[in-house]
């Protein structure tokens, strides 16, 4: 009997832990927000708490260590997610973990910090100081005494070499887009009009002065001068590599010009980073050593984390319910970053424009309208945006983040105006309060069919929802917009789940009536969001094609105007059109959540870039 | 002798090939490709400049000719996830890492699991067979990632600070250094080999017992303890000896959950991503060696056992 017992009691415990078994760490994409849905009644108004960030010292910059009693060792231990950076190549970097090594080891023209409210601030560093002409089409740069470590001076032709590299169309390097604005690039790149390397914009009149010319006007192009694709590159280091493959993964071949250098790496284990001397502004970076550790498991990242052997852990929502009480006590430090990110649900709206990028890739008998032939109604697209409870939506499949009543997310700056604080974004709730029932949003709805030629009422149509990830939390969001949908309009709502790697085919085919997904912007200006819906716009097909000349209007208007507030006008009537016409219909704004031990400082989180720590340091236990 | 030696290779390099080409094959049908992901935000005109690059834009069939002309020569083709890395440099890099640490839960899983085996065989139908039996059935059927979550959880901080939570030794300590960081690691994968090596051994002394010459044996008078460490034993590891060369190619391919949980720098983890990101170069590639590495061992063993037990040839006459 005791035996049996015993049996029995083994058996309890191989269930339980295989029930804890199934809930491994999710994995996500980089375009995928990270975290996981919660139920637990009352999170959510806990979570609030967690967001006030006044006193967020550690989420700050500009601290001076001078102010500080400063711990004796000086290391931090910080993550990189695997796979680790193989690739070294500026140019090709794509991922945000080689962006997060490249802001350590490299130095661009300007170093991007983050703000505790959401906005960044963009500081020279390769450069000192520029200046753009009269006419808005030349930039001067004029470069900062610096080395690269092995003592050689970084000149203007480093800068000009990368940036050539980078548009070289044999290269094929994904960011070369960004940089079409410079004068002749677009040409070049294409192999039109007969352009050459040196007739691109980029000049260098010395060894200390960097001259880009552009196109055409572009108000935005400043941001991206701290994208990393463009730190500079030696060429002879580059040439003195056996071949470029070489260079590009491994980092004995490398100088650099940032703030530290790589000591050592194993492949996806660690890279050990200690101070550049050579760095103009070493006096004030304080680490002696920094340790990205490459480590997968979430759970083993938790254990390290409360055993003080990472420092500063970002982007996931699993801990924080786990973590609650000891942030509250002080024993770590646990903040809610705002973060350049908009999920939608957009419609199928294409229709078979002549002369729209990628129109190529699209089967000519793509049905029109979608699936239900009803998503070229802007009263039935409006309809469906309306229905949808926002706050129901987060609390039930998230627990965090913000109710999107626009389409572009909190602070996105356009040229110093921080967009959403000067337009709120209450187009969504004004139109709820206009059709406050169901049975008036179904009016609206069946209004759009009869516009549309189709006939019957609500309880007729079938709208196809398709979902292309398999994640569980990607499965929560669309369960929970098909049950919305269909209690409050009457329609029916059928799921189509595809996998994601055949997304793209299905998603061109066009049997489908709505998708979702989120946008994360690239650079700090509305334009990063708006143009995805403008006709010529790469993304044009793949985000379901809204077409409207006075939404393409008014962010032509912004993309070429250089007055901060007429630009700033511009995108937001962009934007009204784009959510009242229901283009897309916005559901949130994401955040970041993000854990630091307290004796860290200078840890910070900029808008579009990964985390920045140059200038951390680490402050005596005694001394906080 | 000779003959057959030589029929078995023919077969063998029928066998890698008929593998490659079914692998390439299944890959191609599988949907999706390794650009994917790393062109989701690119316009198409730039995803279809990417295409061009690697070549994915070219036909199947010439895709399928280049691959398996690499083959011929060794050449596995490059990764397009970790750009810059082909099959040799990831063996060369990882194959050591995931070997040291599949060798040593082997050594460790196999010796315990025999001993284990003996003590249940010997004590037949008391307390410490049932023990063993239980505790296979729970080893073996509790996830290594439960295993390796819950050690670290006692001895690496969440408890008690005894090892490291992560890392692996590497450079000179490659292979014999850094012994802290390898135990729980090993721990943790043993378990899946004390349970089978267990059982297999147990169930097969229980056969060997029941045989006529065990009872001549016991008849004639020798002590229990000859009779198991001189007749039961011998003729029992047989079928250990048959899983054993298995063992030892699997345990160089690593183990994604124990490399995942400690952070090792190994190849199980490596192959994974590749898998999941439609990696076909390193998956073909990786797939192929391990193949082969299976039908080596497979060829070698097959061979000696027509040396060890005639019974096993497969025709008859003089060789």
């Amino acid at each position: 009997m005791k035996l049996k017992k015993f049996i029995a009691l083994l058996l309890a415990l191989v269930l339980a832990l295989s029930v804890a078994a199934c809930n491994p760490g999710s994995t996500t994409t980089s375009n995928e927000p990270s975290g996981t849905a919660s139920t637990e009644p009352g999170g959510n108004e806990e979570r609030t708490s967690i967001s006030k960030i006044e006193n967020f010292e550690p989420g700050t910059h500009g601290l001076d260590w001078r102010d500080y009693t400063l711990a004796d060792e000086q290391v931090l231990d910080i993550l990189l997610t695997f796979p680790s950076t193989t690739n070294l190549d500026p140019n090709d970097s794509t991922a945000s973990n080689q962006w997060e090594l490249f802001q350590m080891v490299g130095e661009g023209l300007f170093r991007v910090y983050g703000n505790p409210d959401g906005t960044q601030t963009m500081e020279p560093a390769g450069c000192e100081s520029y200046e753009v002409s009269d006419d808005n089409l030349t930039y001067t740069f004029h470069l900062r005494d610096n080395k690269w470590s092995d003592g050689k001076d970084v000149t203007s032709a480093d800068y000009a070499y990368s940036i050539r590299r980078l548009l070289d169309p044999e290269e094929a390097f994904g960011y070369a887009e960004y940089f079409w604005v410079l004068k002749n690039a677009d040409a070049y790149y294409h192999g039109e009009g007969g352009f050459t390397v040196d007739d691109l914009g980029i000049e260098t009149p010395d060894d200390k002065t960097l001259v880009l010319t552009l196109e055409q006007p572009t108000p935005y192009f400043i941001e991206e001068m701290g994208m990393v694709p463009i730190y500079p590159i030696r060429q002879d280091v580059l040439e003195a590599a056996p071949d470029e493959e070489t260079w590009q993964t491994d980092y004995t071949y490398h100088v650099f010009n940032g703030p530290f250098v790589i000591t050592d790496r194993v492949m996806d284990n660690s890279i050990t980073l200690n101070p550049n001397p050579y760095y103009w502004d070493a006096e004030n970076v304080k680490l002696t050593q920094v340790n990205l550790l490459t480590v997968s498991e979430q759970a083993t990242q938790a254990l390290m984390f409360e055993n003080g052997e990472l420092d500063v852990l970002d982007g996931s929502a699993e801990f924080v319910d786990r973590w609650q009480d000891a942030a509250n006590n002080g024993d770590f430090i646990m903040a809610v970053f705002g973060r350049p990110q908009t999920g939608m649900i957009y419609f199928n709206e294409y229709d078979h424009e002549p002369g729209v990028p990628g129109e190529e890739n699209i089967p000519a008998d793509r049905p029109r309208g979608g699936a239900s032939g009803l998503m070229l109604s802007e009263k039935c697209r409006l309809a469906i945006s309306l229905s949808i409870d926002r706050q129901a939506f987060l609390d039930t499949v998230y627990n965090r983040y913000t109710v999107a009543g626009g389409f572009i997310p909190k602070g996105m700056e356009c040229n110093g105006i921080n967009f959403r604080e000067t337009y709120p974004d209450d187009y969504i709730t004004k139109l709820q309060a206009q059709y406050d029932t169901p049975e008036k949003l179904r009016a609206l709805f069946e209004e759009g069919m009869a516009e549309a030629g189709v006939s019957g009422t609500v309880s007729d149509v079938t709208l196809i929802l398709m979902n292309t990830s398999s994640s569980s939390l990607a499965a929560s969001q669309v369960e929970f917009v098909q049950q919305n949908i269909q209690d409050v309009l009457g329609v029916t709502v059928q799921l189509k789940n595809v996998d994601s790697s055949v997304g793209r085919t299905e998603s061109q085919k066009g049997a489908w009536d709505m998708m979702m997904y989120s946008w994360i912007g690239d650079y700090n200006d509305p334009g990063t969001f708006t143009f995805l819906y403008t006709s010529n716009s790469g993304y044009y097909t793949t985000f379901g094609g809204f077409n409207d000349e006075e939404y393409d209007h008014w962010h032509e208007v912004a993309m070429n105007s250089t007055d901060p507030q007429e630009r700033a006008d511009a995108f937001h009537k962009a934007e009204e059109i784009l959510v009242t016409k229901a283009g897309v219909a916005p559901i949130y704004y994401g955040d970041q959540i993000v854990f630091t031990q307290t004796n860290v400082r200078n840890v910070n989180w900029p808008q579009v870039n990964p985390v920045e720590i140059s200038r951390a340091f680490i402050v005596a236990d005694d001394a906080q | 002798m000779l003959k057959y030696t030589i029929e078995r290779f023919l077969a063998m390099i029928l066998t890698l090939f008929i593998i490659a080409t079914a692998t390439f094959f299944l890959l191609q049908a599988v949907p999706g490709d390794p650009l994917v992901a790393k062109t989701e935000r690119l316009s198409a005109e730039q995803r279809d400049r990417m295409y061009a690059k690697y070549g994915l834009d070219k036909p199947v069939m010439e895709r399928y000719l280049i691959t398996m002309k690499g083959f011929l020569v060794g050449d596995f083709g490059e990764s397009i996830t970790f750009p810059g890395q082909t099959v040799w440099t990831i063996a060369h890099e990882k194959l050591p890492i995931s070997a040291r640490l599949g060798i040593q839960q082997m050594l460790l899983g196999i010796t315990a699991g025999l001993a284990l085996g003996i003590v249940a065989a010997m004590k037949k139908g008391s307390w410490p067979d049932y023990l063993v039996i239980t505790l296979s059935i729970l080893l073996i059927s509790v996830p290594n990632l439960v295993f390796g979550l819950m050690l670290q959880y006692l001895f690496a901080g969440g408890v008690w600070k005894i090892f490291p939570t992560i890392g692996w030794p590497e450079g000179s300590e490659l292979w014999t250094g850094g012994w802290e960081y390898t135990i729980l690691p090993t721990l943790t994968g043993c378990f899946g080999y004390i349970a089978s090596y267990a059982r297999l051994l147990k169930t097969s002394m229980l056969d060997v017992i029941n045989q006529d010459y065990i009872m001549t044996a016991e008849s004639k008078g020798l002590s229990q303890r000859k009779i198991i460490f001189r007749h039961v034993l011998r003729n029992s590891f047989i079928p250990v000896l048959t899983n054993l060369p298995m063992s030892v190619v699997m345990c160089v391919t690593g183990s994604f959950f124990v490399e995942r949980i400690f952070s090792v720098p190994g190849i199980g983890m490596y192959y994974t991503t590749a898998v999941q990101g439609r990696d076909l170069a390193v998956v073909l590639g990786w797939t192929v060696l391990i193949a082969a590495m299976m039908i080596i061992v497979i060829y070698i063993t097959d061979i000696l056992y027509t040396l060890v037990d005639p019974r096993i040839r497969l025709r008859g006459g003089k060789r």
